[in-house]
């Protein structure tokens, strides 16, 4: 039996299913893995389980009997405690205070607990127990987080969980910040805390370590449970399977169209700290592959291209040179950057759809748009909008009705038709497809290769290698910040042989990254 | 030469329909906004009858032309805030442009209209300054603003000895006698420019600027909107709205007060914020602070008809501002 059960939970946001009656169960000093893909549900769910989500149907059984209300303070009172991502703590507070943040040691005495006068002794005292208590002596508990290692945050966090006397222990990515001895320590520090009959469930796109440390495994794809694993039947070909339905995810347009010979874009990146000196041209109609694992600089040439961080290099569009040093000259020259973040770099939630739609469109300027320039609901442009968002298959209720209900998928492609609505020479995608639902992405595919034939220049960005190899007329690997490989025509070779080139030191995370799962 | 004439005629209708495409301002009821409408007409109703004297036309002509310099501050503070910035020196900005209108003409005897001009084009240059400011040295408005509500009433003091500057000419105190079609030309002023200030917000491109930079900053950016221009647009509005209000109080008063609008900023962010405009940026609407102005107006002349101290009058408002605002947010509040 487990410690906690979630039985048949079900949640959809706007109409669209995020969870479809999902079971899993932690038990007692056992780890879980719980797999999939970017927007497979592996968050939501966690969110229940911590009670910051509220299922649509479902139950939550703990301890074996149901649970009839449920938010996250019967959650905290039920010991369960999460890792997040973002490692959440007080920078300028210490270690200790943030051991014991929320619930501090009071002094004794009458005065100090009338007061409550921190004890600081105490809690430093306490934090020291704590850390000892998994192992960890070289945290200063006196010292502030603000200049703390990723990985001592992390043992921070997991001690103010045992504080909390957590039973169940929820980690979410734990190893996406840290370095591969910190991984080491996490991992002993883990087996310690099973041996000490805690449950812990272990979010993860590293299917090695789920390997490694799971009991069991819960794969989830499109919010449905498709296997559940136990310990021998754990391998990562067998995750991977279940992750992936190649049937319905795999289905690339076909790129049949060779780019121009005239270039539209050359770029020269130089001094961006994450990137040594990198230059490359893009063709007219070519679809530019960039991939390589985390840390490799893509994102920071996706900036760099439209001077998002200030002038880092030159840009020249048909021959003319510019030095970008904001995104507004990119619109206007013709170089467009959909971003990485589509909630926090693209979409302005409270405006409505048409509005986030023709944002970009307003800034070409009265002389080249006359007074359409000013008025954003003129024909004109009401014209553009409606045929771009037809173009990428945008689907809404209301162009009146607010962006930020869009599910993500269709914010996603809101954002493509803004950037398309500008008419742009070049489009630079950044993880255009991360976190997108399957009926996006093909959209999203389809309207790429589209807008290429037509001669636009894409430069397409992306960890997915699967979807790079399938639609690029060329690749760039990066490789910490380096242009280490330029391929023509990648699906000349197998998908493998490509993902041998991402980074041949790491033959372990190679074998997740080859199954496009996501970065390492 | 019949097809001809079909085609020329239909280019013209084209024309004029696209003419007709970029000035609409179609009116979208918006319910949200009309929900205030509702304690504002229950006021009024209770006010006409508690009081004989509250729905007589003097008295309602009283209402909007005390409530006029309000309302320039209040419409020009909801451009600030729906781009996400706050203006706090609205009401000393007023009293530099009285100051200084009132002193060019009494002591430097520049013509009225003259004067009146560049006191406007003052309260234009200390938004501008704020914007320049804010954006340059990476400023939050707040705290500029903040320096210049306590820079700008101190030059008004220093330039005026600290004294009402008096024996304006006789025709800047006529403007408030003036009247156009029944309508005192100080409430003229604000019935122009604010609907036009609302027009720029819902229908201009500069609007759009403005509520992307209040929605989403990072995003606004890399959209192509340029952000420092539309906040430095959106601090100078302010100040231009500011200039009118101490013109206005100006020939209200009939003297030049380096004094004058020492609280007005409250009731403005009170007026913008029981309008419905988010205090975070990117959500608000010109037609809510013109009813929040309506009812803080309403409430401060029902309760001076009622006889009720002014100490009673704050307590109310703010009251009012609780009320008005926790009724949004449980009206807005989200299900997931």
């Amino acid at each position: 039996m487990g410690v906690i059960e979630a039985e048949a939970i079900s949640k959809s946001y706007s109409g669209v299913s995020v969870l479809e009656k999902v079971n899993l169960s932690l038990n007692a000093g056992a780890l879980t893995g719980l797999v999939g893909e970017n927007g497979a549900g592996k968050s939501t769910l966690v969110n229940v389980l911590t009670g910051l989500t509220r299922p649509d149907s479902g139950r939550l059984i703990l301890d074996g009997r149901p649970v009839s209300h449920w938010s996250h303070v019967e959650a905290r009172q039920a010991g369960i405690s999460v890792i997040p991502q973002e490692l959440l703590l007080v920078p300028d507070l210490t270690v200790a205070q943030n051991i014991m943040l929320g619930e501090p040691l009071v002094r004794g005495g009458l005065a100090g607990r009338a007061v409550g006068l921190r004890d600081n002794e105490g809690s430093e005292r306490r934090a020291e127990e704590l850390l000892d208590e998994i192992g960890v002596s070289s945290i200063d508990v006196r010292g502030r987080v603000r200049g703390i290692s990723p990985s001592q945050a992390q043992i921070v966090l997991i001690a103010r969980a045992l504080r909390r006397d957590a039973r169940i222990l929820i980690l979410d990515e734990p190893t996406a910040a840290l370095a591969a001895e910190e991984r080491d320590k996490l991992f002993g520090l883990l087996r310690r805390l099973l041996g000490r009959n805690t449950a812990i469930l272990l979010v993860s796109h590293h299917l090695h370590e789920v390997k490694e440390l799971a009991e069991n495994v819960t794969v989830l794809r499109n919010g449905r449970v498709v296997a559940e694993l136990a310990s021998h039947e754990i391998t990562i070909p067998a995750m991977v399977q279940a992750m992936l339905d190649r049937s319905l995810d795999e289905q690339f347009p076909p790129v049949n169209h060779e780019p121009a010979e005239d270039t539209v874009l050359e770029a020269r990146v130089a001094n961006e700290p994450a990137l040594r000196e990198v230059s490359f041209s893009v063709r007219r109609g070519e679809i530019l592959g960039v991939t390589g694992l985390l840390g490799a600089g893509k994102t920071e040439l996706a900036r760099a291209l439209v001077g998002l961080d200030g002038s880092h290099g030159v840009i020249a569009t048909y021959g003319h040179p510019y030095q970008p040093t904001t995104p507004r000259q990119g619109v206007r020259k013709g170089v467009l950057l959909v971003p990485e973040e589509r909630k926090a770099q693209a979409i302005i939630p409270e405006l409505s759809v048409y509005r986030n739609g023709v944002i970009s469109s307003i800034t070409k300027g009265l002389r080249r748009m006359g007074l359409s320039a000013i008025f954003p609901d003129s024909r004109t442009i009401h014209s553009l909008f409606s045929k771009m968002v037809a173009d990428v298959g945008v689907r809404y209720a209301k162009e009146s009705q607010s962006a930020g209900r869009l599910s993500g998928g269709n914010q996603q492609k809101l954002v493509i038709a803004r950037a398309l609505a500008c008419s742009p020479r070049v489009l630079v995608l950044d993880e255009p497809t991360r976190g997108v639902d399957v009926g996006s992405k093909r959209d999203i595919y389809r309207i790429i290769v589209e807008q290429a034939k037509a001669g636009l220049g894409v430069i397409l960005i992306s960890s997915d290698t699967r979807e790079v190899w399938a639609l690029s007329h060329r690749l760039l690997i990066f490789h910490h910040g380096v242009m280490a490989t330029e391929l023509d025509h990648p699906r000349n070779r197998t998908h493998d042989e490509l993902v041998i080139l991402l980074s041949p030191a790491d033959v372990d995370d190679l074998l997740v990254d080859s199954e496009g799962i996501g970065e390492i | 030469m019949r097809l001809l004439g079909k085609y020329g005629a239909k280019q013209e209708v084209q024309k004029n329909r696209q003419i007709w495409d970029y000035l609409a301002i179609w009116v979208r009821p918006n319910w949200e906004t009309l929900r205030l409408l509702v304690p504002v007409a229950i006021l009024w109703v209770a006010l006409a009858f508690l009081s004989p004297s509250f729905l007589t036309v003097t008295n309602v002509t009283n209402i909007f032309v005390n409530a006029a310099p309000l309302a320039l501050a209040a419409a020009g503070l909801t451009v600030v805030m729906i781009a996400g910035d706050l203006d706090l020196s609205v009401g000393s900005a007023m009293a530099l442009v009285s100051t200084a209108c009132a002193l060019l003409m009494v002591q430097y005897d520049v013509f009225w209209v003259l004067a009146l001009l560049i006191g406007l084009l003052i309260g234009v240059a200390t938004g501008t300054v704020n914007g320049l400011l804010s954006t340059t040295f990476n400023i939050p408005s707040f705290i500029v603003t903040l320096a210049m509500m306590s820079t700008l009433r101190g030059i008004a003091l220093v330039l005026s000895n600290g004294q009402a500057v008096t024996g304006l000419p006789s025709s800047v105190t006529s403007i408030a006698t003036t009247t156009m079609f029944g309508l005192s030309a100080i409430i003229w002023i604000p019935a122009v420019v604010i609907p036009t200030l609302g027009f720029i917000l819902s229908r201009t491109s500069l609007g759009l600027n403005i509520y992307a930079v209040g929605g989403n900053r990072e995003a606004a950016k890399i959209a192509g909107v340029p952000i420092r221009r539309t906040r430095v647009i959106v601090l100078s509005i302010s100040g231009a709205m500011a200039g009118f209000a101490g013109i206005i109080s100006t020939a209200r008063l009939g003297v030049g007060s380096p004094i004058i609008a020492q609280d007005l900023i409250l009731d403005a962010i009170a007026a913008v914020v029981i309008g419905g405009t988010s205090l975070f940026g990117g959500v608000g609407r010109m037609s809510g602070t013109v009813l929040g102005v309506i009812l803080i107006a309403t409430i401060r002349n029902g309760l001076v008809l009622m006889n009720v101290s002014a100490f009673y009058q704050s307590v109310v408002i703010g009251l009012v501002i609780l009320a008005a605002t926790s009724l949004d947010s449980v009206g807005s509040k989200r299900d997931d």
